[in-house]
């Protein structure tokens, strides 16, 4: 990342922004269902506006977290081979995840 | 600061050593914003692991719900939401500076305070009203 500060600086701070309202609107949404059955959740899922929402959301989530785990690991792994090893798991570990959160959502909305 | 040692000969002040020094709030905010974004790192393994699972089936839904409901699970919920609100308040602190505002010592103190102690009382709020909604 050494040649990629400021458009990784950039991304961090546009991330970051969307993430403001989107984790607001988050955990209120979850605060608005604790005690919820699957039933209940899955309603809120297939609502065309909250997968909208979520959809944004993670993608924002999951790039923001990236790029915050490759400053760390940019920061404090010196051995130039385990630093590439692990921004390779890193961007690995947020395309997997992020894939299986982002599949979940549309596979609810586009099916319910 | 009060740390600054004095030479026991000439009674003037040493310079400050590298390894040496006292905890401020600002820096506590600074690390504490390193680890809570490390920890929801890990824990979007959960939130993704509890979307796929509502996606998934009733069992699967079942089985996440019922680590999510354990005792274990809403310590390591409400931490999570700590985690969630500190970075949130401590990162919008971070925006400020990125636009030249809030530099001021008394201002980062304080602000560095509100993050830790505004994520305290919001997590507080949320998870007492939690645990009447579903039951402790």
């Amino acid at each position: 990342m050494s040649t990629k500060g400021t458009p990784h600086f950039i991304a961090q701070r546009i991330t970051a922004l969307l993430l403001i309202p989107t984790i607001i609107w988050f955990l209120i949404s979850m605060v608005g269902h604790f005690g919820s059955d699957r039933a209940e959740i899955y309603a809120w899922l297939a609502n065309r506006t909250t997968a909208m929402v979520l959809a944004v959301f993670l993608l924002a989530l999951f790039f923001h977290m990236r790029l915050g785990m490759q400053e760390v690991i940019d920061d404090y792994i010196a051995n130039p081979d385990t630093r590439s090893m692990l921004s390779f798991l890193n961007t690995f570990f947020a395309l997997v995840i992020g894939g299986i959160a982002f599949w979940s959502i549309l596979s609810i909305t586009l099916t319910a | 600061m009060g740390m600054t040692e004095k030479s026991p000969i000439s009674g003037r002040p040493l310079s400050p050593h590298l390894q040496i020094w006292g905890w401020t709030v600002t820096m506590a905010a600074s690390i504490a914003h390193r680890i809570t974004g490390i920890a929801l790192y890990g824990g979007s393994i959960l939130l993704a692991a509890w979307l796929a699972a509502a996606a998934y089936s009733e069992e699967a839904y079942g089985m996440v719900a019922g680590v999510m409901h354990s005792l274990p699970g809403r310590v390591i919920l409400i931490g999570f939401t700590y985690a969630l609100l500190f970075h949130l308040i401590n990162g919008i602190r971070h925006l400020f500076w990125d636009a030249g505002q809030g530099f001021a010592l008394k201002t980062a103190r304080a602000s560095a305070w509100l993050a830790f102690l505004g994520a305290a009382l919001l997590t507080a709020l949320i998870w007492t009203y939690g645990l009447t909604q579903t039951g402790v």
